[in-house]
């Protein structure tokens, strides 16, 4: 099962706060203490970002903030697919895509910022928000009667995204 | 790549969100106690009750600048460990103002923006 990804803004517009307010609760646990302290992590910095945006949008704060978004993102994602694979996971090509596409979208929005479009990013935080209650609670709980915390690899996400990167440019230079 | 073991840390910045921001990022690398001041009078106080294995220290600050924190912590200031390692993150660019950290006592110079994969480079540097 695959996610849709949660509403853009209008450029100009205000942030607005998410439905869900930044803030992880009990029921988006999926049992395991690695993953969910990933995903207080991304709640968390949508929160930031969102306050930073509200703030006036201090461009070293926005920029570190979606740098460290995409890492996140890159390390997160990891780190399920590889319990996921080491378990047989049957749905784990569908959870891929899903982590494909807004891998991709996130991107997308990082790069129109990059370039110098005005509020690329005012509805990125909103969209963190929405995306991952909605994959955590169809798409993650699904893996939560097959993985367990010994398959999971619990080093610091920064680790992980590393990883990742590494991973992207050994398959671009084989292109 | 290695892995980081900090006890405690001090992050010095003016910018409330930058602060939230660098504390997520030593959170995410396991860091015990992670002490905030918002300028280095702030930050020489910290430093004198509990001392610190690393400083991120921010340069442009009202009260007392980062250099100027550094000069301080470097001539030994209040007990301070004048060994203390301090990684200037700042907004300002080039090479002068590189020049200038370096001069101060800085361990490492970075610039802002930042990633977790440069601040955790920085962290490996100065920490060895």
């Amino acid at each position: 099962m695959s996610v849709a990804d949660g509403p853009g803004q209008p450029a100009g517009t205000p942030a607005e706060a998410a439905v869900g307010g930044f803030e992880w609760n009990d029921a988006l646990s999926v049992g395991i203490t690695a993953i969910d302290d990933d995903h207080k992590a991304f709640f968390e910095l949508a929160s930031l970002l969102h306050s930073a945006q509200a703030a006036g949008g201090e461009h070293s704060v926005i920029d570190s903030a979606l740098s460290m978004l995409e890492e996140y993102i890159l390390g997160h994602f990891l780190r399920e697919e590889k319990a996921m694979a080491a378990v047989g996971y049957p749905r784990l090509a569908d959870h891929q895509e899903a982590h494909r596409r807004f891998r991709e979208k996130a991107r997308a929005v990082v790069e129109e910022h990059q370039q110098g479009a005005p509020d690329a990013a005012i509805g990125l935080p909103s969209l963190v928000d929405t995306w991952l209650r909605q994959h955590i609670a169809h798409d993650d709980q699904a893996y939560t009667n097959w993985i367990s915390a010994a398959v999971v690899d619990r080093r610091p996400l920064v680790y992980l995204a590393m990883e990742a990167e590494d991973a992207a440019d050994a398959g671009a230079d084989q292109d | 790549m290695g892995n980081l073991v900090v006890r405690r840390a001090v992050i010095v910045e003016d910018n409330p969100q930058m602060r939230d921001l660098i504390r997520m990022v030593l959170g995410t690398f396991g860091t015990g106690e992670i002490v905030e001041a918002k300028d280095g009078a702030e930050a020489i106080a910290a430093l004198r009750s509990g001392g610190a294995e690393i400083v991120i220290m921010d340069w442009k600050m009202e009260v007392m600048d980062g250099l100027e924190c550094t000069r301080r912590i470097r001539a030994g200031t209040d007990g301070i460990d004048p060994l203390t390692p301090v990684v200037l993150l700042t907004g300002n660019v080039g090479r002068d103002s590189e020049n200038a950290a370096y001069a101060a006592g800085v361990n490492h110079y970075m610039e802002k923006p930042f990633s977790l994969k440069q601040l955790h480079a920085a962290l490996l540097k100065v920490l060895g």
